[in-house]
């Protein structure tokens, strides 16, 4: 009960500062990892991490308990990714909208995942990706969140979610066929 | 969630083997504490004001509604203290009057106080609660 995260966050709200520490201490790394893999720069995801913990414990009242603390703080820090990205203007590589829209589901999903030797050009693509298309990818491959937690997490419907999970599928695809070249 | 996928692979090579640094938590809770000071001071000063704009109203009521009555008091105070005079006899009609009239007037005096302390406190808890509002939204 004592280790409890709502027994913790209670405390924390009724003025015991000094027990966010051990949230901190307990999810920190996670929100990290996550962050991390969306903006890709280590010194800019600390600055991040740290900007998601100030931000939580200021308004840590407004938790509700409704989803995990961990997907609350996953919620932060995907918007202080985006915000921070934004700054920062940081451009992807452009493609073909109608090569993306003529792309069959079945071929894309059968390609991403198979062993095919193109696939070494995977990190790359991903690295060209916005910051949006590699959140999502993120919470949904890495981190395994139902497709409503993200479609809430991205302020988006679940229908929209969807649809954007399959065209940055899609985007990869190509990416890793136009960037391959200098893997083979 | 598919550990064997290519996808789940290459986002697990993006994060392997960075890891925050140790004092990471002293940082935040350093910030957090320093924050949490200038939020406190800042509350402090807004509650000076609001507290202080009531007592200037609270002093302004008294004075405007009841004025006279003390002015009369004071006065006949000053002259039986200059005379040395105190018995009841050389209390002067208009310190009697004025007295007799404060009761009446005590009356009114409170149901202009009493909501006005009312009203000034329930002002002060609104705006120091709006003024709050606005600043964790403005640093959200």
């Amino acid at each position: 009960m004592e280790n409890n995260d709502a027994y913790i966050i209670r405390r924390v709200i009724d003025g015991d500062t000094g027990s966010y520490r051990t949230l901190m201490e307990r999810y920190s790394q996670q929100v990290f990892s996550l962050v991390v893999k969306i903006v890709s720069i280590e010194d800019d995801a600390e600055e991040i991490t740290q900007d998601v913990f100030v931000k939580a414990y200021r308004n840590l009242s407004k938790f509700d308990f409704r989803s995990s603390f961990s997907t609350w703080l996953f919620r932060i820090a995907y918007n202080e990714a985006i915000t921070h990205t934004r700054r920062k203007r940081v451009e992807g590589i452009p493609l073909d909208e109608t090569m993306i829209n003529n792309l069959s589901d079945s071929q894309v999903d059968v390609f991403l995942e198979s062993d095919n030797p193109r696939l070494a050009a995977l990190p790359e693509a991903i690295e060209s990706l916005s910051v949006d298309e590699r959140a999502l990818i993120t919470f949904h491959y890495f981190e395994g969140l139902p497709l409503k937690e993200i479609a809430n997490m991205m302020h988006i419907g679940e229908s929209a979610a969807k649809v954007r999970l399959m065209r940055t599928r899609k985007k990869l695809y190509l990416l890793i066929n136009k960037l391959s070249d200098k893997y083979e | 969630m598919n550990r064997q996928s290519p996808i789940y692979k290459a986002l697990e090579e993006r994060g392997e083997g960075r890891k925050l640094p140790l004092d990471f938590s002293f940082e935040v809770m350093s910030r957090i504490r320093v924050e949490e000071s200038r939020r406190k001071r800042r509350e402090m000063w807004w509650a000076i004001a609001g507290y202080a704009v009531a007592a200037i109203l609270a002093v302004f009521t008294v004075v405007y509604f009841c004025g006279d009555i003390f002015k009369d008091a004071i006065h006949s105070f000053m002259i039986s203290f200059a005379t040395g005079k105190t018995s009841a006899s050389h209390v002067s009609d208009n310190m009697v009057k004025s007295f007799e009239s404060s009761w009446s007037s005590a009356g009114s005096m409170l149901a202009v106080l009493v909501p006005a302390t009312a009203l000034l406190l329930a002002l002060d808890y609104f705006f120091r609660k709006k003024f709050t509002m606005r600043y964790k939204q403005k640093q959200a």
